[in-house]
């Protein structure tokens, strides 16, 4: 449905794309993470066309983006601030309809609103909404044209507890509509709630890709043993107090510990967050 | 019809947006209480080159200013939607439009409506060439503003919004294209920067026309050069647009 194969993109002489290659299948839902200017929104913008490629091949349901805007409905984290705050959601829907150029009425409109969860606020100001319920209209407006493929960046960026656990839902039930959905997110627990699969990118270049379990499966590490305690002398990595051991073997590693030295110690099999970290480090450099 | 309708949605959008903000009606009242009272004193001055018809020349102005000043919201719109216009399935033109027809309907309409009452004692007088030729500058200042708008729009795609530019332009035109200041009274050195706006002629012919000021060149010239310059300036504009939709394709010359 989607392809990119070797992809190279500079800007300037910067080179911030290095050959990426990755697919996504129809009806997937395909995460894209990496740190602050991995790389990660100007893979989205290349994939709807704003960007070409200097080296590489897009494809989007067969078709190069450059040449003919693709069915991909989109909303990128730079303009979802950009509103008429005083007028309605139905009435910011009429708007949409212009700039996708798609013919809806008001029933299609309140359907979409009832889909995301806004019909009972369809006649408010858009000023008044939370950001929660900016979510919920953001999430409409990629719903207004009917495309098959949406591309969401950042979608939970900036939200509460229970507006991430909102939009988790409302993604799991455009999956189920059947369609495609590529989101670009740093909020790994809701990645991994999410996503079918991802790709983790670092510096313009592809680390890892694949489904969530089978990336865990395929990584040297199962657990992380956070312990409070003396055992520097097992070279463990410090973090918020504490001392992590990523552990592939978890028995023969409580074997080689003295627990006469340990006051605390907690072990979970490794999360989505802990493999991102592990792999990318905490910091950039 | 497609096309229209589209046009037509984003223009109403943008009415009824403006509709809801009285504040800024206000502000424009304002702005132009003050533009008048400036008028009132240079009038008191004797009026220079004007002679007796400062209020109605400041009048004029802010008709054309009302009619034109399309442009530098061109360029705060198309710099915060930038990465809507590029990545749906809209065409910048059929964007630019929208606005344009929302803009002259929600914010020129009452403007116009309100000076044309006060010129109204000019407007009865017109006789039928004169009348024409008001519909001819009214007609093609509208097409320079939009040809210019098309280059706010390309500088708005490049570039980072910054109500400086906006500032420094309306100023900019309103001084070199004489909508406050007569032409004739700038330094002669600069006038060659006058010439090269379409506004300049569009503004002298309005005044001709209505007021009977006297024009820069020869009516019938400036006709030719108001033709002829804002059908260039249009071409190039919408050009210059697509060279820059183009350049931040292939060469990724945008914000990041």
């Amino acid at each position: 449905m989607i392809t990119f194969e070797d992809v190279h993109i500079s800007y300037g002489k910067n080179e911030v794309i290095k050959g990426i290659s990755f697919e996504v299948n129809e009806g997937e839902i395909f995460g894209i993470i990496g740190h602050n200017g991995a790389g990660k929104t100007t893979l989205l913008r290349a994939m709807v066309g704003i960007i070409a490629p200097d080296k590489g091949k897009i494809l989007v349901n067969g078709v190069n983006p450059l040449e003919r805007k693709p069915q991909i409905a989109v909303l990128f984290e730079s303009t979802k601030g950009q509103s008429f705050l005083r007028l309605t959601p139905v009435e910011d829907l009429e708007f949409y309809s212009a700039l996708y150029g798609v013919d809806v009425d008001k029933e299609r409109i309140h359907e979409i609103l009832k889909i995301v969860g806004l019909y009972s606020a369809k006649d408010k100001k858009l000023y008044t909404f939370s950001r929660g319920m900016w979510q919920r209209q953001f999430l409409a407006r990629v719903l207004l044209p009917d495309f098959p493929i949406i591309v969401l960046d950042e979608p939970w960026l900036g939200l509460d507890v229970s507006a991430q656990r909102e939009t988790v839902e409302l993604l799991k039930r455009l999956k189920k509509m059947g369609k495609t959905i590529v989101l670009t997110a740093h909020e790994m627990p809701l990645i991994e709630r999410v996503c079918d699969r991802i790709m983790l990118i670092n510096k313009g270049r592809k680390v890892i890709e694949g489904g969530i379990k089978e990336l865990l499966d395929r990584l040297e590490w199962k657990y992380e043993v956070s312990i409070v305690g003396d055992v520097e002398s097992l070279n463990p990595i410090k973090r918020d107090g504490k001392l992590i051991f990523y552990v592939k073997d978890l028995k023969e590693f409580l074997q080689r510990l003295d627990f006469s030295k340990i006051d605390e110690i907690d072990i979970k099999p490794i999360s989505l967050e802990e493999a991102y970290l592990r792999l990318l480090g905490d910091k950039n450099d | 019809m497609k096309v229209i309708k589209r046009i037509l949605i984003i223009a109403k959008t943008l009415i009824k947006d403006r509709f809801m903000y009285p504040e800024a009606y206000i502000g424009g009242l304002f702005y132009y209480s003050i533009v008048l009272f400036v008028a009132y004193l240079y009038s008191h001055l004797g009026g220079g080159f004007l002679g007796n018809k400062v209020i109605p020349y400041y009048l004029a102005g802010l008709f054309m200013i009302s009619l034109i000043a399309h442009e530098t919201p061109t360029y705060k719109r198309f710099s915060v939607w930038r990465e809507e216009i590029l990545s749906k399935p809209i065409t910048p033109d059929i964007f630019l439009a929208g606005f344009f027809v929302g803009d002259l309907i929600a914010f020129s309409a009452p403007a116009l409506v309100a000076l044309s009452l006060l010129l109204f004692p000019f407007i009865y007088r017109l006789g039928i060439y004169d009348s024409n030729l008001l519909f001819l500058s009214l007609t093609m200042a509208l097409v320079a503003s939009l040809s210019v708008s098309y280059f706010f729009a390309a500088l708005g795609l490049r570039f980072r919004y910054d109500p400086n530019i906006e500032t420094a332009t309306n100023l900019f035109i309103a001084f070199f294209a004489g909508i406050f200041v007569p032409v004739q009274s700038l330094p002669a050195k600069v006038h060659i920067i006058s010439y090269m706006i379409p506004y300049t002629w569009a503004i002298d012919l309005f005044r001709y026309s209505l007021l009977g000021t006297p024009t820069l060149f020869p009516a019938k010239s400036e006709i030719i050069y108001l033709m002829v310059g804002t059908v260039i300036a249009l071409i190039l504009g919408r050009l210059y647009l697509y060279y820059t939709i183009n350049a931040i394709r292939k060469r990724k010359v945008i914000i990041r």
